[in-house]
């Protein structure tokens, strides 16, 4: 046993050692390189020493004999002097006082105070918060006007000590520390304990890096490697034949947005299936005859097909099995991929095919021959079925990942920020949607089932129970809890209600059948309708909205945008938004807050009042909640705007408390004292 | 090594003095700053024999207001111009030749922090702000050109901002938010756990400052423009 503890001494003390050898190499090497570097750029701006006194010295030319210069004037007639101590200070109450009398000053004309602001940026939808843009883990500061110092946003001192949400950004020392270390001794308790002395961070952390570390070796070991592993196979065109279509459009159906319908959604950059429905209709046209060529290698231009045609139709089985082994050979997986999905878009239109799917690939000449060789042993309901059973796959795959991807800890807390809400008392709930992937009619799996209804999103059928059916409103216009729209809370959606529908361009076209007065009144976020809202100072506080033209009862003055964030990311700034009070925070569903501060529009500014003209409400619009601002009241031009902004009352500010609470609450609220300082 | 003593001292009114600067921009004023406490302007000259002339005094008619910064910029004409902002947020301009305000720059939404001028385009002001943004002035035409804020802005006070020596369109800013920031080249990056309360560039580097409890920490940066 002592010999075994010797030897760990002995390796414990050689060990730490080779790390402080290390180390103080990287930093003398730094240091050399820095030095370098400093006097580089020193004699790089020796040419920019004499372009800036060229620059100092050529102001006087500028100078017009008819502008007097008071400046230089002054220089020959000062003020006052004020006699120095050249050779150095004889007293410390020694001081020469500036006495200029007031009326020699030059006055400066005061403008008109406004109210503060801080800078933001106009959007007209609500922008997802970026990853950069997050404050979990960062330390907040916030000028205290009180004690007239900065100080240190956070409620618990446990919070400063908590490493977990801070990342350690490792510097290449001591990447190298733990490449050398690990290396040795394979990730022991004791290298890690020794490794933290230097590294300051947790255990986890120093291991995900290492395994970081290796995949990097990996990586540059494959770099070196052929960049195609398929043998015999010339990539010079950087796509890789041999693959099949779906293993090459495997990225591009993972970033695919079901809602939006664009590639890599900046909104929801959630994975969602794709889906193929059962209801698609076949396109299978035959190519007409009187088109022109559609280039050299057009096949109209060849007899031979034509021949071959006929050959087929007479079905001479000798000739049609030497072309199939002709043709077959010279095809590469994807592009008999690519054939297929142009068939299934063109027909059999080989011009269409060759053009838009397989340029540089294949000629139309080529493709003809194909079709004509084999199209017919493939018949339409083959393609689907085989490329969603991939596409399961794939899915399996890929849905572990993005769980992990996305999770943000985004379980509903207990809010203790204050945010505005639509009422009092309830803390609606709604989820977030997210569109599901169920085939024919949604079962008991379905997440839509807890979460509310089936959109237009969503892989069911039009025959699910569980699918949102639309209105059939004529001419209430839906304004009114008759309305299904409406009464759920929700806009009306021109592609699943019957009447409501949206005109475009100048009706040359022809309009759909109007069976009511006019257009729907139920589409205001989905069409961005909204009212002219003028800024100003305001009677309660800072800056108030204001409108500039009259509004009826029930319009609706605009949306409420902001920047997306967590719940998580929410509480974290409401602290800071309660130190300053000025909080743009506004619950939106079970997993989305509204931050107006830094991204929003004029309705931000609209302050909070208990007997406000205007009204919150959250809508589901295209599958998205949204706020939407809407008028209580008729509005005179000129009035300014407020709508209650319903805070916890077990956080709210003493101003926004309803009146019979805020005697019993005000005393509560002062006793809650100031953040103390760190 | 150089020999520094102090061969002058003087008391402007009560309260205090935040900002001090050199007229680095004009030759013929190398030897004249300006001065700003309160709500007064003064700019004065080093004269021999540790002798210091009072050229010009200027005085804001709101008791109020409390200038936090001030820095030289020039007319196209050649005309020195004195630049100044504070607690009010919005920022002076006045013409030292005439003795007179020039123009009043409306727009920061909370106190200016600092004010710079490039050298080698002396009418071109950039302001830091406590409203998070960075706004870039024309000091001849009195028209703002640019403002530096929003998704890649700073979330906190902007205390701090300097101009490339060379290149005139890259400025980098510092402040409450734990970054210094380089502008139009759209990149960042987060170095300090403390705010930071000065930076300046030297060269292709950035040199800032942090204020660590009682330890102040200097970070140099290299940056590739």
């Amino acid at each position: 046993k002592r010999h075994e503890e010797a030897t760990k001494d002995s390796t414990r003390r050689t060990l730490k050692t080779k790390i402080k050898q290390l180390t103080n190499q990287v930093h003398a090497e730094r240091e050399t390189s820095i030095k370098e570097q400093v006097q580089k750029h020193l004699e790089n701006l020796k040419p920019l020493f004499s372009k800036v006194n060229s620059a100092i010295s050529r102001r006087e030319s500028l100078q017009d004999e008819k502008n007097v210069n008071m400046l230089s004037s002054r220089v020959n007639k000062p003020f006052c002097k004020h006699n120095g101590f050249p050779k150095g200070v004889e007293g410390k109450d020694c001081m020469n006082k500036l006495d200029i009398t007031f009326a020699k000053r030059t006055r400066i004309p005061h403008p008109p105070k406004l109210p503060p602001y801080t800078a933001w940026v106009y959007v007209a939808r609500n922008v997802r918060m970026a990853e950069d843009q997050s404050i979990i883990g960062k330390m907040q500061m916030y000028y205290d006007k009180n004690g007239g110092e900065m100080m240190i946003c956070s409620d618990n001192e446990e919070e400063m000590v908590n490493p977990k949400d801070a990342k350690h950004d490792f510097t290449e020392a001591e990447d190298l520390i733990l490449r050398m270390t690990l290396e040795e001794c394979k990730s022991s308790e004791e290298a890690l304990s020794i490794i933290q002395e230097f590294v300051k961070t947790t255990d986890s952390q120093i291991q995900e890096r290492y395994k970081k570390l290796k995949k990097k070796n990996m990586e540059s070991l494959d770099d070196h490697s052929e960049d195609c592993h398929c043998k015999g196979c010339k990539c010079h065109l950087g796509i890789c034949l041999e693959k099949s279509l779906s293993a090459t459009l495997e990225s591009f159906d993972n970033i695919f947005c079901r809602q939006c319908l664009i590639f890599d959604c900046p909104m929801h950059g959630t994975f969602q299936p794709l889906i193929y429905t059962s209801e698609k209709q076949q396109v299978w046209s035959e190519h007409e005859g009187d088109k022109q060529p559609c280039s050299d290698q057009c096949y109209l231009l060849d007899k031979g097909v034509m021949e071959g045609q006929k050959d087929i139709q007479l079905s001479n089985s000798t000739k049609v099995q030497a072309d199939e082994m002709t043709n077959n050979s010279n095809w590469k997986q994807l592009e008999k991929n690519l054939y297929l999905k142009g068939v299934e878009l063109f027909g059999k239109n080989s011009c269409l095919v060759a053009r838009n799917l397989l340029p540089g690939f294949k000629t139309c000449l080529e493709v003809a021959r194909y079709m004509f060789a084999s199209g017919e042993s493939m018949p339409y309901e083959s393609i689907p079925s085989s490329i969603t059973d991939i596409n399961d796959k794939i899915n399996a795959e890929y849905i572990m990942g993005w769980e992990k991807w996305f999770d943000d800890d985004g379980k509903l807390s207990i809010l203790h920020t204050i945010c505005r809400r639509i009422d009092h008392g309830k803390d609606q709930c709604d989820k977030q949607y997210t569109p599901c992937g169920c085939k024919g009619i949604c079962i008991e799996g379905c997440p839509c089932l807890s979460t509310g209804t089936c959109e237009k999103y969503c892989g069911c059928s039009k025959l699910c129970n569980n699918r949102f059916k639309g209105c059939y409103c004529f001419k209430s216009q839906c304004r009114s809890q008759l309305c299904p729209c409406f009464a759920a809370n929700r806009e009306c959606d021109p592609d699943v209600c019957r009447n409501c529908w949206v005109s475009c361009g100048d009706g040359s076209l022809g309009e759909p059948p109007r069976h009511g007065d006019g257009q729907c009144a139920n589409m205001n976020l989905l069409l961005g309708k909204k009212e002219r809202i003028l800024l100003s100072k305001s009677n309660v506080a800072g800056w108030g909205a204001f409108t500039k033209n009259p509004i009826i009862k029930n319009t609706c003055l605009g949306e409420y945008t902001g920047e997306l964030i967590t719940h998580r990311e929410a509480e974290k700034r409401g602290k800071l938004y309660d130190r300053i009070n000025n909080s743009y925070l506004f619950n939106v569903n079970d997993k989305w807050v509204i931050d107006a501060r830094r991204f929003g529009n004029k309705l931000k500014f609209a302050n909070h009042s208990s007997k406000p003209n205007c009204y919150a409400k959250v809508m589901l619009v295209g599958g998205d909640h949204r706020v939407g601002i809407f008028a209580k009241e008729n509005i005179k031009a000129g009035d300014e705007l407020f709508y209650h902004y319903y805070y916890n009352e077990e956080c709210a500010p003493p101003w926004a408390l309803p009146p019979k609470v805020e005697a019993s609450k005000t005393h509560k609220y002062v006793s809650q004292g100031r953040a103390k300082k760190h | 090594k150089k020999d520094y003593r102090v061969t002058n001292r003087l008391q402007e009114g009560k309260r205090p003095l935040y900002a001090i600067v050199f007229n680095v921009l004009d030759s013929r004023y190398l030897d004249v700053f300006a001065t700003v406490g309160g709500n007064r302007v003064t700019v004065y000259q080093c004269l021999k024999e540790g002798v210091i002339a009072v050229l010009q005094s200027y005085v804001d008619e709101d008791k109020d207001e409390s200038f936090y910064t001030v820095g030289w910029a020039c007319n196209v004409n050649g005309t020195p111009l004195v630049v100044t902002g504070g607690l009010n947020g919005v920022i002076r301009v006045i013409d030292a030749g005439s003795e007179k305000i020039h123009s009043i720059f409306v727009g920061h939404g909370d106190s200016i922090n600092e004010v710079k001028a490039q050298i080698l385009n002396p009418s071109l002001v950039v302001s830091a702000s406590k409203d998070e943004s960075i706004r870039l002035w024309n000091a001849h035409t009195g028209i703002y050109i640019l403002i530096f804020a929003g998704a890649r802005g700073h979330r906190n006070e902007v205390l701090s901002v300097d101009f490339h020596p060379s290149d005139m369109y890259c400025i980098c800013s510092c402040g409450m938010d734990n970054t210094v920031k380089i502008w139009s080249m759209k990149e960042f990056w987060t170095l300090h756990i403390n705010y930071v309360d000065c930076n300046r560039w030297l060269g292709d580097f950035i040199l800032s400052k942090v204020s660590d409890s009682s330890l102040s920490v200097y970070y140099l940066v290299e940056i590739k423009c």
